[in-house]
Parts: C-alpha cells; structure tokens; sequence
C-alpha cells in the first residue's frame, strides 16, 4: 500500500498534466459508450413496448411529412365529423397527450395530462405500482383517473384532484384510481427511443361524449396517435381520404408490419451506424490512452529503473499500475454518473414533467445498465493499457545503463 | 568465507544476436572479496554488473548466488534480494530528482516489511553522519555537488546492510578529494559489514584499491 | 530546420494532433448542421454528442498541452547543451516558437480540405487557432535554460 501511495503522490501525480489528460481522454470514451449504450438500450425498451401493435388489422396514424399541413383552417365542426365517422365505422384507439393542467404539487412541475379511450386503454397494458384499473362507465360526476408516481404522495389513492380540464376548459373533479409504476414511460412510436415519463402524469379517461366537448386542441392531436383496430386497408384509405376532404390534413396509416419493416430497415441500420461510431470512437480513445501512457513510460523510465533497482518486483509494478488506473478509471466512472445525473436533474430545475424521473440520483433502470455496460467497457481498457504498459517497459532493458 | 557467487556465462548476445559478448566467462566471489573489474568501452562491464545484479537474465550459463541457481528464481524473489542482499552504487545521477535526499536514500523502505524500524532508522543516522549528508537531508539531489550526490547514493546502497555492493563507475565524475572519500567509505563498508564489493571502473587507481582486479578484454 | 528542437518524428506527431482537434471540430459542426433538429434514432444520439460540441474539442486541444508538456521535458538537455554551445536563450525559445506556428498552420491548412469536402465554413476552426497559440505561447515560457 505504501508504495502504490508513493507511487502516485511521487511519481504519476508528479506529472498532473498526463494524469489529467488520461482522465480526459476516459472521460470522452465513456460518455460516448455511455450514450451509445443508452440510446440502444432505449429504443429496444420503446420496440418492446409497442410490440402489442404487432396485429392483423391494426394500423397506427401518421402526419404525412412529405405535405404541408395548414392547422389554420381547420375548424371543430370539421374535426367532429371526422370523429363522428370514426365512431359509427371504426374500432379506434386514442392515447393522446400534449396538454397541461394547473394542479400544485410541491415540485411546482406542470401536470401532463394524457387522454385515453377504453380501446386503448385495453391494448396498452398499463401497471401500476397502487390501486386499481381504471373503468369506463361513469366519466360524467367524479372521473377515475391514473396518475404519475411523482404525484402519489400528495394524491394518494382515493384521493380527488380539482383541476380546469385543459381541453374542455371546465372544472373537473378526478378520483385516483391508481398509481403508475414508478418511471413509467410512452415511447413515440416513429422515434422508438424517445421518451416521455409520466411521473407527473395523468391519464384521463374519455369517451365519445367527452370528445364533442373538447377543443380543437384534443380532436387535432388525437388524430396524430389514432391507431385503427381490426381495419382494413380498404377502410382505412377511406378514413384517409376522408380526413383529407373535410379537414385539409393528409396523414398515413401504417400498418404494424410496414412499422417493423421501416424498424428493421431504418432502425436497425441505425442501430449499425451507431455501433460502428462508437467502436471508431472507442479504437481512437484506447490509441489516444496508449499514447499518453507511452509518454509516461518515456517520462518515467528512470523512477521505474531506480525502484526496480531498489527492490519492487515486475509483479508488484503491474499491481500498482492496475490500482492507479483503477482509480483513474474510477473517477472517470464517477464523474459520467454525476455528470448523467446532473442532465436528469435538469429537467427538474426547467419543470419539464415529461422528462422528470425518479430513482436514486435521479437515474433510471437504462441509465444504470448503460453505466455498467461503460463499467465493462472501462475494465477492458484497463486491462489493455496495463498490459501494454507492462509489455512496454519489460521490453525497454532495465539496465545500469538507463541511468548513465 | 564463504562462496557469494558463481558465475559463469557462457556469452550474452545483442543486436538481435549479431554481437556477443561475456564469452566464457567465469567468476568466483567469496564473502567479503574487493574487485574490481576494469575493461574497455564495450566489453560488457555495465552488462556483468546487470546479471550479478539479477536485472537481466538474458543470457546462456549459470548463476549461482546464495546457493541458488539466479534462472530459477521468481521476479519476486529476485526483487526482494535486490532489496535486501544487493546495494547498486551508480554514478551521481542515479538519485530521483523530484525526491529529497533522506526520501532518495529511505527509498528501499517501501519495498521491505522490515519490522524494526527504530533499528533502520538509527543505522541511517549512523549513515548519514558518516557520510556527512545530515545537512542535505531535504536538499533535493539537484541542489547537491556531484561528491554529495555520490555519498548520497552509497547510503541508500548500504540502508538495508547488503551482502553485495556493486558499484558502476562510483566515481567517475568526482575530483581527487571526492573520489578518495567515495573509496574510504567502501573500504568502511566492506570492513564493518563484511559487504562483498565489484566496482567496475576505468580508472587504475581505484582498481588498485581492491583486492583484485579482473581486465575483460574485448573479442574481437 | 537542422537547430530545431523538433524532429521529423516530433513534427508528424504535433502536425496530427493539431489535425486530429481540427477535423474533430469540422466532423462535429457538420453533424449539428446536418442532424438538427431531428429526432430519428440517428439524430437524436448525434445530437446528444454534439450538444457538448464545444466541450469536446476543447478537451482534445490537451492533447497539445500533453504533446508540449512531455516534449519540453524530453529536451531540457538539448537546450541546456545548446545554450552551452553558443545559442541564446532566446533564440532557442524563438525558433521553437516560429516553427510550432509553422507547423500548427500547416495542419490548419490541410484540414480546410475537409471543410471544402463538407461545404462548412472556413472560419470555424477558428477558435481552436486561438488557443493554440495560447498554449503555444505558454509552452514557449518553458523553453529555458536550467
């Protein structure tokens, strides 16, 4: 212990300049690893997750990119139509989101209220961490709703919420049903990694008569997360056409299959590209580490000659190297994971509900995977530059001469 | 006296084995023997030193030091000998100059579990009185002349009481005056301790100062 | 260049590390530019790196604060030597400047090959010149004799 305190207050230390640009040049790798890691581990998460859309007759709505869409001119009279159409014609899910509630709590974050019809409600498997499933009988009196984990302290279950509905801008009461699980989460199904966390979530229930009554607002989003159920293509080109007709927006219905399709093609070749920057990026971090490291060597040679001399062993030396790169890789590790918890903090200093998680440090089950996977990647690096070091100075001959 | 060591190489090769040198070489040490081992620029005195020294075990012969065959003993075994049994007196310029003078000469310190340290740290007042160094105690070397450097260095080398002192050019850089001393002090070391001392050297009068003198001659 | 500090091995070294920080920079300008806004699997880990853009480069720049660091150390006995020889201090510290400049520029030159390939300004290595002449100006104080 002695020695390997000798050695990095005496020698490594010594020399801060290197030791610091090692640290940097860790530092760079494992955020990118990190990052990486992450946005893999993300976007597995959100397929998983919309993998119960993987159904015969199931096709999920899209705003066509490809055409300007006038919001403008569309009115409500236009937009209940076209729900009125889909009600007599279709089997149809709605699990919108996008509005905002004035509900305190005490961490002043603005409530995000997402709008939920039966059909979805049954196709997304909801788990909560409390209470019970919500039902669709009674939305008219006192609501049932599901609220975020963030929110449970203040709104336990069986608790009512008084609220101005964001849609329908009149005084709401809302029973907690039941609590979500913590960290719950809605990945945008063309943006498979993207998240939204519903900790400071509501999910409000609604019906037909519910959507005569909201604005503009809700008929218009709702529309963009509309997925058909037990449709046709027939069927579904006629809603298209018809949407067209009455309201001017052009939108895209694709079907699970044509949404795996553009998964395997676009995703996983994005996952590909992914993969291989972070191997270059990897590759150019572990030559830049050997290069700092064969700086060392060079700077250091004489102190490894003299304590060779005096009485440390091969052995013991790469003990000590695999200690202080130990450390250093430590510290590394360290600082990504405040650094990563510190982003996630920011979302509670901007208010930024859908973003807000929770957890130690505010970290979340694929911050901690892709932590362990840069703790992998680390101890591989480690090993590397400790061997090559080792190789490097058993090759330079440890003689008298050195010092002359 | 007993016998230290038993050499006997019978060549070391270099320049990816163009060159070759220590051909047939023998040595017999015995306990408390001065030698010194003169020679040209070369002939492989630095290398001699290097294998009796248990630094480099690249060579075709055998080695027997303590009774053990030098090839058979682990990197740690070796390690520890150069620690206990073997003292290097090198030139000037074999102390650290980021460390002070005490920290350079206490240096084998970190690598012995030795248990009495109130007896180590007597001998190195004893030491370095003798030496007269206690005044440049937290001078680094850089701070030192080349005749305190070189005392310096012979204290580290007899810290740990070595059966061994082997010393490379000790005073190669020294004026008459320093060159004595360092001479004087190895005669001390070898009489109170019994250290058996190899000095390589090119100068004949410190060869002559030895019991006795080994001239390696270049093959050529 | 035969009293110049620097070897033909020094230079190469120096000349890509320079290199290295500016197509670094111009490689990451150009995805910000091209991955804006987007929010495909791509996009979006593109735009997490490049958010901290600035960040990035500026930490590869001590990549030349390590290169400087261990070169002067390498030659405090050339320079002592030098000096003993008959060269002034300031000099030897005036040569290694020009020539860190000479080098630096060149590097800079030949990564503006890549800013053409990829259609981004010529100007937004800019910066990254400023603080190599910084760390070379302070690398220079160093250059003395002992």
């Amino acid at each position: 212990m002695k020695d390997l305190i000798f050695f990095i207050k005496r020698i490594f230390l010594k020399r801060w300049i290197l030791v610091l640009g090692m640290l940097l040049i860790i530092f760079l790798a494992n955020y990118l690893t990190f990052t990486a890691s992450r946005s893999l581990i993300s976007t597995y998460q959100g397929n998983q997750e919309n993998k119960i859309l993987d159904q015969d007759g199931l096709f999920i709505s899209n705003l066509d990119p490809d055409v300007e869409q006038n919001f403008d001119a569309i009115t409500i009279e236009e937009t209940q139509k076209v729900y009125d159409y889909l009600e007599s014609h279709y089997e149809y899910a709605i699990d919108t989101y996008g509005f905002v509630a004035d509900i305190p709590n005490t961490e002043d974050m603005e409530v995000s209220v997402r709008y939920i019809n039966e059909q979805a409600y049954d196709l997304r498997d909801i788990k909560l961490s409390e209470g019970k499933q919500i039902t669709f009988q009674d939305l008219n009196t006192v609501k049932p709703v599901l609220i975020g984990a963030g929110l449970a302290k203040e709104y336990p279950v069986g608790s009512v919420i008084e609220m101005i509905d964001p849609v329908t801008h009149q005084p709401t009461k809302l029973k907690v049903n039941g609590i979500l699980e913590k960290n719950a989460s809605r990945s945008n199904i063309y943006a498979l990694n993207s998240k939204n966390y519903l900790n400071y979530s509501i999910y409000s229930p609604i019906d037909e008569e519910f959507i005569k009554q909201s604005s503009l607002d809700l008929h218009v989003n709702a529309l963009n997360d509309l997925i058909l159920l037990n449709s046709s293509e027939k069927e579904v080109n006629h809603l298209k056409d018809l949407i067209q007709s009455t309201t001017g927006l052009t939108f895209n219905f694709f079907s699970q299959k044509e949404n795996d399709k553009f998964f395997k093609d676009y995703y996983m070749n994005g996952l590909q590209i992914i993969s291989m920057l972070t191997l270059i990026c990897f590759i150019i971090a572990t030559g830049l580490a050997i290069w700092n490291t064969l700086i060392s060597i060079r700077l250091m040679i004489k102190d490894f000659t003299v304590h060779l001399l005096v009485g440390l062993s091969y052995p013991r030396l790469r003990s000590i190297l695999y200690q202080y790169f130990g450390i250093v890789f430590f510290i590394s590790f360290s600082l990504l994971t405040i650094f990563v918890s510190v982003n996630r903090y920011s979302a509670w200093y901007r208010k930024d509900a859908i973003f807000a998680t929770l957890g130690i440090l505010k970290l979340i089950g694929m911050d901690w995977m892709a932590l362990i996977i840069v703790l992998l990647i680390d101890m591989i690096m480690g090993i590397f530059i400790v061997e090559f070091m080792m190789r490097k100075i058993k090759k330079i001959p440890i003689s008298l001469g050195v010092l002359t | 006296m007993k016998e230290l060591i038993q050499l006997n190489i019978r060549h070391k090769l270099f320049n990816k084995g163009t060159l070759s040198i220590l051909n047939n070489f023998q040595l017999s040490v015995l306990s408390g023997d001065k030698i010194a081992v003169m020679g040209e620029s070369g002939v492989g005195k630095t290398s001699l030193l290097n294998i009796l020294g248990l630094i480099d075990s690249d060579y075709e012969g055998e080695y027997t030091l303590f009774q053990d065959e030098a090839k058979s003993l682990t990197s740690k075994q070796r390690a520890v000998i150069r620690n206990k049994n073997i003292g290097f007196v090198l030139q000037e310029n074999s102390l650290i100059d980021s460390l002070s003078i005490e920290e350079n000469i206490k240096l084998p310190l970190l690598y012995t579990n030795e248990p009495n340290k109130k007896e180590i740290e007597e001998h190195f007042q004893l030491i370095t009185h003798k030496m007269d160094i206690e005044p440049l105690l937290a001078k680094k070397p850089l701070e030192c002349s080349g005749g305190q450097r070189s005392r310096a260095a012979i204290a580290r080398a007899i810290l740990m009481k070595p059966d061994i002192i082997l010393a490379d050019e000790p005073t190669a850089s020294l004026d008459e005056k320093n060159k004595l001393r360092v001479l004087e002090l190895l005669d001390d070391i070898n009489e109170n301790y019994g250290s058996t001392i190899i000095t390589v050297t090119h100068d004949r009068s410190v060869a002559d100062h030895h019991d006795r003198i080994i001239e390696m001659e270049r093959e050529d | 260049m035969k009293n110049s500090l620097y070897r033909f091995s020094d230079r190469l070294e120096i000349f890509f590390i320079y290199l290295f920080c500016f197509v670094v920079n111009a490689l990451l300008i150009y995805a910000e530019r091209t991955y804006q806004g987007s929010d495909s699997l791509i996009g979006s880990y593109i735009n997490s790196i490049v958010e901290y853009r600035l960040i990035i480069t500026i930490m590869l720049t001590f990549l030349v604060i390590i290169f400087c660091y261990q070169f002067i150390t390498r030659k405090k006995t050339e320079i002592r030597i030098r000096f003993l020889v008959g060269e002034t201090s300031w000099e030897i510290r005036y040569r290694y400047f020009i020539q860190s400049m000479i080098i630096m520029a060149l590097s800079y030159f030949v990564s503006l090959l890549l800013n053409i390939y990829l259609s981004i300004s010529l100007m937004v290595n800019l910066y990254l010149i400023f603080i190599f002449i910084n760390y070379i100006l302070v690398s220079t104080v160093g250059v003395k004799v002992k």
